[in-house]
């Protein structure tokens, strides 16, 4: 999007993603969206990126709306129903319906042969024998059928490559020119001063989406940065103080606390991802701890698989102008 | 006629807190407070000797609780099965009992009355467990009748290598049971 290359993209739509915790480096995700003639975003939270959209179409959450039917073929078999258990609040809408109406008034109405959700869920439903009614009472049905994993019992292997399920010297990647035993190479070191930025995730959270939930916010209202006891006595920093995360090209998140403890080694600090929103909008979540993607101006590339490595950036710890002892809450 | 309590498999909870959103949401506590928390703590100092271990916190039901002493108008009480209740009808919310829980699982509830944990007395007459053992994804909660053997609480704590209670030298006689425990509930608290 930001080159036009190989050919220019001027318009997106948006569903379920918030860009900008989803994708490291949110200065080029902005300079993306700047280039773009139209963006329309589709979410339930007033996040990041909606602010970026030309239209917002707000949708309804999962306890207000039906789904397509979820279908799992492999182990073992079922069809599962999301069903809407309250109406929907404020002026929000289902996915289907804003898909529908919007398929409507571009001229696709081929393609949406029915009216309702209800409508395209029984004839769904019809085809392996239920019905919507009986769903809504069962929810899930555990379908008949050869599970995936036991069709291979006894007769070979589903995985392709030469030697099975698992391969340490790989015949197909020699073949392609790559390494077939792939060799340790180091990344680089963290400069003095720095740490390696290292992200993982909370239980009680999920992604970035979650953080402004009022009863997972009581739970986890922002997140920590893990340091090394050691590391936090040299900076003279104690458990509990505020610094903001400045990255080896001067990005910069927080104020975050700091969290000193043994359980980490002293090059690397740690962060649980999702957090730093700064949407108004997510009035729980807007401020609450430093955003790790924030801090990932720089990615690694796997030449082999294309998987993007993001523990490439190293941040330094600024002393925040207050700092507040350990908040409460804390076991 | 049973003697209810609830057993915590500390080698099963990974201190996702779904029993502590189950709980506030289930009972409606308000912003602030809570019935159920997951803490965790952490024992030893240097890497190789660390232990994590989740803390659960809510009220133990306690055989002999000493809440029920200081409560000037009986509000507080233990009923037929064991259980520790409050009758928020004729709570002053005077705070006597908040203060003289040796455990500290107990809070003022914004609307004039002391409020803890219920072990759902609400939903386990009705055939339920309580909101946070149905919410429980590692079936890491066990609740149940301690004077029946069979009972799954019964069988839980049998199964277990280590069974604790929390600070026994209080006396309450806590029917919340830490099963498994790699850092004891009294270490915790040193």
């Amino acid at each position: 999007m930001v080159s036009g290359q190989p050919y220019p993209i001027k318009g997106l739509v948006s569903y379920a993603v918030n860009l900008f915790h989803t994708l490291p480096n949110p200065a080029r995700t902005r300079e993306a969206l700047e280039r773009l003639d139209f963006h329309l975003a589709i979410d339930i939270l007033p996040q990041e990126h909606t602010r970026w959209a030309d239209v917002v179409l707000p949708e309804c959450t999962y306890l207000e709306r039906y789904d397509d039917l979820i279908t799992v073929a492999h182990k073992r078999p079922f069809i599962a129903l999301r069903q809407p258990v309250v109406q929907p609040m404020h002026d929000t809408k289902p996915g289907w319906w804003i898909a529908r109406e919007l398929g409507l008034r571009l001229g696709l109405e081929q393609y949406f042969p029915w009216k309702t959700i209800e409508e395209y869920l029984e004839q769904r439903l019809n085809s392996v024998g239920l019905t919507l009614e009986e769903m809504k009472q069962k929810g899930v049905s555990i379908q008949k059928g050869r599970p995936y994993l036991e069709d291979w019992e006894g007769r070979g292997t589903p995985f392709k490559m030469t030697g099975g399920k698992i391969v340490i010297y790989c015949e197909e990647l020699a073949k392609a020119g790559h390494d077939p035993l792939p060799r340790y190479e180091p990344t680089p070191e963290p400069p003095e001063g720095y740490f390696r930025l290292i992200y993982g995730r909370a239980p009680v959270h999920t992604f970035a989406r979650t953080q402004n939930n009022p009863v997972l916010a009581r739970l986890m209202a922002d997140n920590e940065v893990w340091i090394n006891r050691e590391a936090a006595a040299d900076l003279g920093l104690a458990d509990g103080d505020r610094v903001m995360l400045v990255n080896q090209d001067g990005a910069r998140s927080g104020p975050v606390r700091v969290r000193a403890t043994s359980r980490i080694r002293r090059d690397c600090v740690y962060m649980v991802h999702g957090f730093g929103h700064n949407a108004p909008g997510m009035r729980r979540a807007h401020g609450r701890g430093a955003s790790d993607t924030a801090l990932q101006t720089r990615y690694a590339i796997d030449p082999i698989s294309g998987g993007a490595g993001l523990r490439v950036n190293f941040v330094r710890l600024e002393r925040g102008s207050r700092t507040s002892h350990r908040a409460a809450g804390r076991a | 006629m049973a003697r209810f309590g609830m057993a915590v498999d500390l080698d099963r909870c990974v201190g996702c807190q779904a029993c502590a959103v189950a709980c506030a949401v289930e009972n409606e506590v308000p912003e602030g407070f809570a019935r159920r928390r997951v803490g965790e703590v952490v024992a030893g100092w240097d890497l190789d000797d660390l232990r994590l271990q989740f803390l659960h916190m809510q009220c133990y039901h306690c055989a002999n609780p000493p809440c029920i002493l200081v409560c000037p108008t009986g509000a507080t009480y233990i009923n037929r099965d064991g259980l520790c209740l409050v009758d928020y009808n004729i709570c002053i919310g005077c705070r006597a009992c908040v203060s003289a829980c040796p455990y500290g699982m107990r809070y003022p509830h914004p609307r004039g009355f002391v409020d803890k944990c219920s072990m759902c007395d609400h939903r386990i007459h009705s055939d339920r467990h309580p909101a946070c053992v149905e919410a429980c994804p590692a079936g890491a909660l066990v609740f149940g009748d301690l004077d029946d053997p069979n009972s799954a609480i019964s069988q839980a704590a049998a199964a277990a290598s280590r069974v604790e209670a929390d600070r026994p030298e209080t006396g309450a006689r806590p029917k919340f049971l830490f099963l498994n425990a790699r850092v004891s509930p009294q270490e915790v608290r040193r």
